[in-house]
């Protein structure tokens, strides 16, 4: 009677794990067994699928639950985030560096997006693990963090412009605005936060005063009347919000350039700081 | 003995170059498979596709992804004997087909 390979030493084998002690008796068998040959040739072409495939898009909603999943670790004082604090101060111990972290947290769910096998439901703690180690240069990461940080305050610019400028009172189109804010807000949390923990109030203030209108936006109830939108949007001009997200953007993009620019020459050459807070009118 | 077209001899996806410019049957033959392992992987749990996604695609041992998941290795071997079966049952009639 002829004893085939299991499947789960085909596939240790074929990761060239398989125990020290079992590896003779395996490599003996496979070696003249055209059955096990046939199945672990099986095995290989399928598993080469997988590696070969490219990644995928993230489902609608995923940076939401990735925020939600990650909020718990920010009260955290010895979680995820402070290590990366700590970790970019150590490396360049400058504001730029620092602030920088502001984007990586974008940046999680944007490789996240791009490893975007993961979409499916990872827990918080393997994500976030599992993330920065897609293999990027730090100067290539700092390039992803300032595009992703950009990238959202252009979103939303684009959602604070429409809503200023629309009717979205009619026909249902405010519930798609309170979507997109919904979604919006999380990952502004996380840049806000970052900001304040590097000591950059300037840009954080923009920032906790667009998370205020956002999570408005968000929350107002679906019967939201004319006078109350009104009113949302009275604020969102006295407070100059879309010019100070504009000027922020406008930074990011600078910054992207000037990365790209920098190229492996490191970040070295980027020292200023983003415009203050423009006066409230 | 040397397997060559293990994930772990290749390295990590993302360090893989392109060869040669992508015909655009190549595209959409990628865009197929892609959407077949997409698929496949709906089926696997969080857990079977975390350790199975460190596996291939980061490339790590299966003692690495253990401790990166924070579970024993004879777990971390069960989760991706799991994973590696349910993928195999959902891509071998496309490997089959030649797709």
């Amino acid at each position: 009677m002829t004893n085939h390979l299991s499947e789960e030493e085909l596939i240790l084998h074929y990761y060239g794990e398989t125990d020290r002690a079992d590896e003779p008796r395996v490599d003996a068998h496979l070696s003249w067994c055209g059955e096990c040959q046939a199945e672990s040739a099986q095995l290989r072409r399928v598993v080469m699928m997988v590696e070969t495939a490219d990644p995928v898009e993230a489902r609608p909603g995923f940076e939401r639950d990735v925020w939600a999943r990650l909020e718990p670790r920010l009260d955290a004082n010895t979680g995820f985030f402070h290590r990366l604090v700590d970790r970019s101060a150590q490396r360049d111990g400058g504001w730029f560096s620092q602030w920088a972290l502001a984007g990586g947290v974008a940046a999680l769910v944007f490789t996240a997006f791009m490893a975007g096998r993961f979409s499916g439901g990872v827990p918080a703690t393997n994500l976030v693990e599992a993330t920065p180690s897609l293999g990027l240069p730090a100067a290539s990461l700092d390039r992803v963090l300032h595009a992703a940080v950009g990238d959202h305050l252009d979103r939303t610019q684009v959602m604070l412009t429409e809503l200023v400028n629309n009717d979205v009172g009619q026909a249902g189109l405010f519930a798609g605005e309170q979507e997109r804010a919904s979604n919006l807000v999380a990952i502004n949390r996380l840049i806000r936060q970052s900001a304040s923990q590097s000591g950059d109030a300037g840009v954080a203030d923009v920032l906790e005063d667009l998370e205020r209108v956002l999570l408005e936006i968000a929350n107002a109830p679906a019967d939201v009347t004319p006078h109350e939108l009104s009113d949302l949007k009275d604020r969102i001009t006295a407070q100059d919000l879309l010019f100070r997200v504009r000027v922020i953007a406008s930074e990011m993009r600078n910054r992207t350039r000037t990365d790209r620019e920098a190229g492996d020459h490191g970040l070295s050459g980027v020292e200023g700081r983003l415009p203050q807070r423009p006066p409230i009118s | 003995m040397t397997r060559p077209t293990s994930s772990r001899v290749q390295g990590p996806l993302s360090e893989r170059g392109s060869e040669s410019q992508p015909t655009p049957e190549r595209v959409a033959a990628s865009t197929q498979i892609s959407d077949r392992v997409n698929d496949a992987l709906g089926l696997l749990t969080a857990l079977e596709r975390a350790a199975f996604t460190l596996r291939h695609v980061e490339g790590m041992s299966i003692e690495e992804v253990g401790a990166k998941l924070g579970i024993k290795t004879s777990a971390t071997k069960h989760s991706i004997f799991r994973a590696v079966k349910k993928m195999r049952n959902a891509l071998e009639p496309f490997v089959e087909a030649g797709l």
